[in-house]
């Protein structure tokens, strides 16, 4: 397809621009950055997916239905963690399971979901801190993203100096091992689960980009339905664990929440 | 033919999901007929459901010689020997772990836990999606399935709904999902190994894979192992990415335990062995990699979960770091190969599976019949005297106990001693420093464990139990004693005959997972 070439360029710049973001992410001081951010690189992703659904004809569809995800997610996201970040404790002989009945419980969701990145902000610019300074945090993050590159390369040349890769798919597997590294190295690194959650999701932004610049064309199908199931546990997480995890233990910090051990 | 295979392992699949439908059923009805017996049919849904899969498992296993492929829909199943063997464990633990469903979930209704029938439907649900596991044919889908029991099974967790339970589920769903990224990422990188040149519709069908792997990309191939073990080793409950082991296993409810201790863990094994025949066949390096890679995890999740049997623990947690030992030990006799090692993993892994249930259910019984509950700290102090107060479950516990550290006559002995003779059969032939050091840590750890067990055991059954122990129902322990006679006969011998020939379905499990290069 004539231009193939242009958004080829353009789709790896935007790739870069995802790793510059999950390294802003990791070094972010307050978890309203960090949702911030994550919602700009989840519409970077939107726009890179829709890209590259351009490029080939025979899965453009598939392809296309996957940029639902990511940009599902860059509006999801916000409301989901604020609702989470603001839910309160209750004691014991207080808490019911909640009303019954499907249309009672998409109201009471509905209802928490409003206006809750705004109601949370005070909540996220309090949290967000990492357990090593930004130094340190910097210096590991350029690491990793260095290893990822070194790894994708070295792949790429494969064996018997025969290429194992196209030459266009190296970046993308670069960038996806970054952004796994990088969001693995944010949840270890944050003192809060909601920012936990975060490095959860970059992880799952790598993800994305492999299943539509990295799978076969023939077989992009089968991972894009791969995905779908998979936000079901983000879904899991988002709506149900993370705000029962915080009303039941009162508090998002990771050490509030860590009473299991031994 | 009406009884033919597909039908049968059509019916496999739709049991459990029948059963998770089916259970709201009754509750319609809840008006007219009162709880009572609204809990008692989904009670009596759960179990039949259960036991028409264990049904279904050996009339297939009885009739189906070679592999099976079919559709269903647009999804294509695959069946041979190595998925009837998994099947028959995941039947058989679902069906016993059944039998507790209902008096489990009866002790905690009103105590602000998940709806008692949604629970009965997760339960049904989480064993369909083990059902599904070692069903499927395409890797993707595989790693749907595995993914959708993450799903069901955090719920269940966390169905009790209290602070240790959400954070037990949280570490869980967190880390597994964590991994099971990297399982699909292996997933893709192995299909990315496939040239289109030469394959230019290219399949993700397992069979498929295993026909083309001399052509996939060996530096592919091998990042795709490494993804798909870090990835499926979480699941697996393999150290170092083992830390939601213990608290998911120690606070789900004890029927949940025995599904993920007994069945869930093994699924992830599944997956793994399947990456590893096409590994194997891909790199035609005698297994050199995969067994270096599968040693290493094995030694690691040895070494790692040793002290912390012999630490003063929540038995629960106890339990859970012996399912680690024991992967470690499964994952050891992979890594060792060779017939006689693979037939000691392969048979380890039920041993583990029905002997691990055994004990998860065990103490359930003390749980529910003894007065509650002094019982959380590490001494666990009220929960003394069993063998006296509850005899019965006293003794399966005591035997389990005895079995899970691998004292003969029972199963575990068996094939523990299978890896073992395995590892120096092949040391003497091939003698390197990771089999000497496997052999090593293996004995070690195995003699620490026995002790560190024995004396946990013995603090539970001996002494004097308090007042106020409810005796034991009969439904509390026959299904109890069936799973102690399964331990004891695979002990002394390896059926051949009779409602399943375990012996020809372990051989041709590894003639399978050998593939094409065959065991050496």
């Amino acid at each position: 397809m004539p231009g193939d070439g242009l958004i080829q360029q353009l789709v790896t710049l935007l790739s870069y621009l995802m790793v510059i973001m999950a390294l802003l992410i990791s070094a972010s001081t307050t978890l309203k950055q960090m949702v911030t951010l994550y919602q700009a690189q989840s519409w970077v992703l939107t726009f890179v997916v829709l890209l590259t659904s351009l490029e080939s004809e025979q899965t453009r569809l598939a392809v296309a239905l996957l940029a639902l995800l990511p940009a599902a997610l860059a509006l999801a996201v916000a409301p989901l963690l604020g609702r989470a970040s603001l839910i309160r404790a209750l004691p014991d002989d207080q808490r019911n399971p909640g009303p019954s009945g499907l249309r009672a419980r998409a109201a009471e969701l509905r209802d928490s979901l409003r206006n809750a990145p705004a109601r949370a902000d005070l909540i996220w610019l309090q949290h967000g801190h990492s357990r090593l300074r930004r130094g340190p945090s910097a210096a590991i993050d350029m690491m990793l993203i260095a290893t990822a590159v070194l790894v994708a390369y070295r792949l790429a040349r494969g064996v018997e100096g025969k290429l194992a890769l196209d030459s266009e798919v190296v970046p993308s597997l670069a960038v996806t091992i970054a952004l796994l590294l990088q969001g693995l190295f944010t949840m270890s690194n944050k003192r809060d689960i909601i920012a936990q959650v975060i490095g959860l999701l970059v992880i799952e932004h790598g993800l994305f980009l492999a299943a539509v610049r990295i799978a076969p064309s023939a077989l992009a199908f089968l991972f894009v339905a791969s995905l779908f199931f998979y936000v079901l546990v983000t879904l899991t997480i988002l709506l149900w664990i993370l705000p029962e995890l915080h009303r039941a233990s009162a508090s998002i910090e990771v050490i509030d929440n860590s009473r299991l051990s031994g | 033919m009406l009884l033919s295979s597909e039908f049968l392992a059509e019916l496999l699949l739709l049991a459990p999901l029948a059963g998770a439908v089916l259970v709201w059923l009754p509750k319609a009805w809840a008006a007219r007929t009162g709880d009572d017996v609204v809990n008692r049919l989904q009670d009596y849904i759960t179990t039949g459901t259960s036991l028409a899969s264990l049904v279904l498992i050996l009339m297939i296993a009885g009739i189906s010689h070679g592999a099976l492929r079919f559709r269903v829909g647009f999804m294509e199943f695959y069946l041979d020997s190595l998925s009837v063997f998994f099947l028959l464990l995941v039947s058989l633990v679902a069906f016993v772990a059944s039998c507790y469903a209902g008096p489990c979930w009866a002790r905690r209704s009103g105590t602000g836990a998940l709806d008692r029938t949604l629970f009965y439907s997760l339960f049904n649900l989480f064993h369909f999606t083990m059902v599904l596991v070692p069903m499927v044919s395409n890797l993707a889908v595989l790693w749907i399935g595995i993914e959708l029991t993450t799903v069901t099974s955090t719920v269940l967790v966390a169905s009790e709904r209290s602070r240790e339970h959400f954070e037990a589920a949280w570490k869980y769903i967190i880390i597994t999902s964590t991994g099971i990224i990297f399982a699909l990422l292996g997933t893709l990188f192995l299909a990315s190994a496939i040239p289109l040149d030469k394959y230019p519709h290219p399949s993700m069908s397992w069979p498929d894979l295993v026909g083309l792997a001399r052509d996939l990309d060996p530096n592919l191939v091998r990042l795709s192992f490494l993804f798909v073990l870090i990835g499926y080793g979480t699941k697996a409950g393999f150290a170092p990415m083992h830390t939601w082991l213990p608290d998911a296993h120690g606070q789900a409810p004890y029927p949940v335990s025995a599904l993920l201790s007994g069945v869930l863990l093994k699924s992830a094994l599944y997956a793994i062995l399947r990456f590893f025949t096409i590994t194997n066949a891909a790199l035609r390096d005698g297994g050199l990699f995969t067994s270096h890679m599968l040693l290493g995890t094995g030694l690691i999740s040895l070494v790692v979960a040793t002290p912390f049997i012999l630490k003063q623990n929540p038995f629960k947690r106890i339990l859970a770091y012996h399912s680690l030992e024991h992967m470690g030990i499964i994952t050891l006799g992979i890594g060792i190969g060779g017939p006689i090692a693979l037939f000691g993993a392969l048979l380890h892994v039920l041993n583990h599976g029905v002997t691990k249930s055994l004990m998860f259910l065990a103490y359930g019984n003390i749980q529910d019949n003894y007065p509650s509950d002094q019982a959380t700290g590490p001494a666990e102090p009220g929960r003394e005297g069993v063998l006296r107060a509850m005899p019965w479950t006293g003794s399966c516990l005591a035997l389990g106990g005895l079995a899970l550290v691998g004292s003969p006559p029972f199963s575990i002995f068996l094939s523990e001693f299978l890896i073992l003779w395995g590892a120096v059969a092949k040391v003497i032939v091939q003698p390197t420093v990771w089999l000497a050091v496997s052999i090593v840590v293996f004995l070690l750890s195995v003699t620490l464990i026995f002790g560190g067990l024995i004396r946990h055991l013995s603090r539970i059954l001996l002494g004097k139990p308090p007042d106020h122990v409810r005796a034991e129902r009969p439904r509390q322990v026959i299904p109890l004693l069936s799973l102690l006679v399964v331990v004891v006969v695979l002990g002394l011998v390896i059926p051949d005959s009779g409602p399943i020939d375990l012996r020809r379905l372990l051989e041709e499990s590894i003639v399978i997972v050998c593939g094409s290069e065959g065991c050496r």
